[in-house]
């Protein structure tokens, strides 16, 4: 029995040697000559980790990194976390100096770590023309050069890029079937006519709250200065050109006077500072609020998620915005450079290869896969240009698909959007289509703005201390006339010196010196 | 059944108090079930009940999708089997560490205990801050393996404190007979002190077994490979979004799109009923009495 148990450890002893040893080797012949990268987004295969954060964690088993792997080579190790998370676990991450290969994160970040030597400089490779996608791409939405360059005058991120003259963002949206059974227009000519409008559906459906806005007040009211040319805050003027502070103007107080009417009136959901999206989604459904300010792409998704529960003929689609002082704002929209990078750690083992890999992803070829998947094996492409998938993945059209989370069309992950993206996801949707089309039709959309960026740390330091004071203390003098509590008589009086004393000229000041400095004026 | 006719009966006077007693705490016990049931009620129901909020006590339509989406999630196995190991092992580190620290403590004869003690308290108040932590870990070659979600957690101060004054309750008598009768101290610890310590030893497990359980920062910040992730980064994954702000550019990204109402209660159900139904077989211990007969005279 004993010589047995010999035997038995010393066979296993000599099987443990064998196998380790085995893998030793292969380990030293992987060695990858650094020269040899060439033209290649890869030539031998290479595995680099890639944080980023996620409403569901990756494995790395999901379409886009099979897909990423297929044209360069490259297998991704996603390190994904909840968004709430991100920035701590960033800060960590940087901490630590232990950086994963590729991170998304933003601008700010990016310049602020990246001159500290944390990631990659990509001013050499982009001299040797290492990066010929991604310098078109960006030279095609000027001034993204401009603020994609850190203030120490060298790039390390790769901006996400949309790559069509607009892409929606918040409109203004309502409940068209019901206007369509009343006989109400959807479009309004002046906010007077908004405010008629909701007296009439406040009569028709007398339990309801015709306005309701989530997101609380300042959504509330920075949508309804927007839409008058104005903000709650510090904003680009486009047409001259500067910052500006919007609680001092007219159309500021026309807003508050605005609301005020509405919330006395009950036209105004009057849980409008602390609605959760629960109760708006709610309200929505039960026939309970009609209009309001949000991303069209909701009108689909609250169909999704109701099924055969939604109300007959139930439809929430875009609403033409009501024009102040003759002058109707465009809605806003993205187009060309976007603050969310993807930077390349500085102690990286594959530095050319990954460089290869996001300037492919500039590429037409890369922006399909990052967008599609494999040709011919995820989707195919039809003769009139648009995409016809040939997985069952889940879509805006194919709400139901079997492939939930396939990483595709993914904005942590892709870094350019065209428009045969945008219109094979967002637009396939029954109710963004029709929203889309609505204010194109009414020449609804607005331009891109783009924001001044501080190249001086302790200034954005200062600015964002001061707006922060100042928006607080302006919210709360612009709720208190909303509900009532104060006259607005008040606001030139009492408001605007006490903004004045918290240092708004200082703000504006800093930031407008930011913004002359980052359109090199 | 028949009323004894003998029966005292209770003066009015208490009659009315514990009426009032009862409904008070039915009342309480309505409050404290209710999220529960709310819960349970919102993940089998239909989504879109959910959403109409027609959905406010009992389940309305019956819906088990919630439940398939989690159990579809491609890491779901792996992360509830990590969880339940980290627990175990966990809870067993915690509970051998922090009685042999405890025992020596609770002995007058061992005379570095008023120092030891006061190393242990320093840690109470003064932690070493999270990037040192990190560091600290990282040196260790920690990141990323099974011990940096069992071990840094398995001495506490506060536990050793909870132990030690225990064992301090328990008759010095006891250990003295014991070692007349030539136990060593270890010998006294394994089979004189730690029987008669199960209530704390189900406390301190029990609490710590819920820490783990429950817990998600060490594994955010300390494991990358989603193959080490516990139950819970997925459960926080599901659950929540990120501080929403509408003024930003874009801002609907930030919006957790994917989850509806019934997958989030549906993964807290998931993830809290196995401590739930734990928790009534520990409390027995917790709540019995710890010395009954272990005196004679």
């Amino acid at each position: 029995m004993k010589r047995l148990l010999i035997l038995f450890v010393a066979t296993m002893m000599l099987l443990v040697t064998a196998c380790s040893k085995e893998p030793a080797k292969t380990t030293t012949s992987q060695k990858s000559d650094k020269n040899a990268a060439g033209q290649k987004i890869s030539e031998k295969p290479i595995e680099v980790s890639w944080f980023f954060s996620a409403n569901t964690p990756y494995t790395g088993d999901e379409e886009i990194f099979k897909t990423i792997q297929k044209y360069t080579n490259i297998k991704i190790k996603p390190v994904s976390v909840a968004r709430a998370d991100y920035t701590q676990k960033l800060s960590t991450t940087l901490a630590s100096g232990s950086l994963p290969d590729l991170i998304t994160l933003s601008s700010s970040e990016a310049d602020r770590y990246g001159p500290q030597g944390a990631f990659l400089d990509l001013t050499p490779y982009m001299e040797a023309g290492k990066l010929d996608h991604y310098k078109a791409m960006l030279e095609k939405y000027s001034p993204a050069m401009d603020l994609t360059r850190s203030p120490n005058g060298k790039y390390y991120g790769f901006p996400r890029i949309y790559d069509v003259p607009y892409r929606a963002d918040e409109v203004m949206l309502g409940r068209t079937d019901i206007f369509a059974k009343n006989n109400l227009s959807t479009k309004f000519e002046t906010f007077d006519d908004l405010y008629k409008t909701l007296v009439q559906l406040k009569k028709l459906y007398p339990d309801s709250y015709p306005y309701f806005v989530r997101w609380g007040s300042g959504h509330l009211i920075g949508n309804q200065a927007y839409y008058r040319g104005t903000s709650s805050t510090f904003y680009l003027d486009p047409e001259k050109e500067k910052y500006l502070f919007g609680p001092t103007s007219q159309a500021y107080k026309d807003t508050l006077v605005y609301l005020n009417k509405l919330y006395s009136e009950g036209l105004l959901n009057p849980n409008f500072a602390t609605i959760s999206d629960e109760e708006w989604n709610e309200l929505l459904a039960t026939n309970k609020g009609f209009v309001t300010i949000d991303y069209p792409q909701v009108g689909d998704e609250i169909v999704q998620q109701m099924g055969s529960k939604i109300p007959q003929g139930f439809e929430f689609t875009a609403m033409l915005q009501p024009a102040y002082k003759n002058n109707r704002v465009g809605t806003p929209v993205l187009s060309g450079y976007f603050q969310s990078y993807k930077v390349i750690s500085n102690q990286t083992k594959y530095k050319d290869e990954l460089v290869n890999l996001l300037n492919w992803m500039y590429s037409p070829e890369g922006i399909d896969a990052m967008q599609f998947g494999i040709e011919g094996e995820s989707y195919q492409k039809n003769s009139d240009g648009t995409v016809k998938f040939l997985k069952d993945f889940q879509t805006p059209a194919t709400p139901n698909g079997s492939i939930t989370n396939a990483g595709l069309n993914t904005q942590e992950l892709f870094t350019v959007v065209n428009q045969t993206a945008i219109n094979t996801f967002e637009l396939n949707g029954a109710a963004m289509k029709k929203s889309v089309s609505f204010l194109e039709e009414n020449q609804a959309f607005g331009k891109a703005v783009l924001d001044a960026k501080f190249s001086d740390t302790n200034a954005k330091k200062e600015y964002t201390d001061l707006k922060t004071a100042i928006d607080t203390y302006v919210e709360e003098a612009s709720v208190n006339v909303i509900i009532g509590k104060k006259s607005i008589d008040t606001w030139d009086s009492e408001v605007i010196p006490q903004v004045k004393k918290l240092g708004s000229d200082r703000a504006l000041k800093l930031i407008n010196k930011a913004y002359d400095e980052t359109f090199k004026k | 059944m028949k009323k004894n006719p003998n029966k005292i009966k209770e003066p009015m006077g208490d009659r009315v108090f514990l009426s009032f007693v009862y409904i008070i705490l039915a009342i309480l016990v309505l409050v404290m079930l209710y999220p529960f049931v709310y819960v349970v009620s919102v993940s089998i129901s239909d989504p879109a009940e959910v959403i109409a909020g027609k959905v406010t006590f009992f389940p309305k339509g019956f819906d088990l999708g919630a439940f398939k989406t989690m159990i579809d999630h491609p890491i779901f196995f792996t992360a509830y089997k990590n969880t339940i190991v980290y627990t175990a092992l966990g809870t067993s580190f915690t509970l051998f560490f922090t009685a042999i620290t405890a025992y020596p403590l609770s002995k007058d004869k061992f005379q570095m205990r008023p120092f030891f003690s006061k190393v242990y308290l320093i840690t109470m108040f003064f932690g070493g801050g999270m990037i040192p932590t990190y560091l600290a870990y990282k040196s260790l070659h920690m990141l990323d393996t099974i011990w940096v979600m069992v071990l840094p957690g398995a001495l506490s101060a506060f536990n050793i404190i909870l132990m030690r004054s225990f064992f301090r309750n328990i008759p010095e008598s006891l250990s003295e007979s014991a070692y007349i009768d030539g136990a060593t101290d270890f010998q006294i610890l394994v089979k004189v002190i730690l029987p008669l310590s199960k209530p704390i030893l189900a406390t301190i497990g029990l609490f710590t077994a819920v820490g783990i359980w429950n817990g998600y920062f060490n594994a955010l910040l300390y494991l990358n490979d989603i193959d080490k992730y516990p139950l819970q980064m997925i459960l926080r994954n599901i659950l929540v979004s990120a501080s929403f702000n509408p003024a930003e550019k874009d801002a609907y990204s930030q919006l957790n799109h994917s989850a509806t109402e019934s997958l989030k209660m549906a993964s807290i159900v998931i993830t809290t009923l196995p401590i739930m139904c734990s928790y009534p077989f520990i409390q027995k211990y917790i709540v019995k009495g710890m010395m009954i007969g272990s005196i004679k005279g």
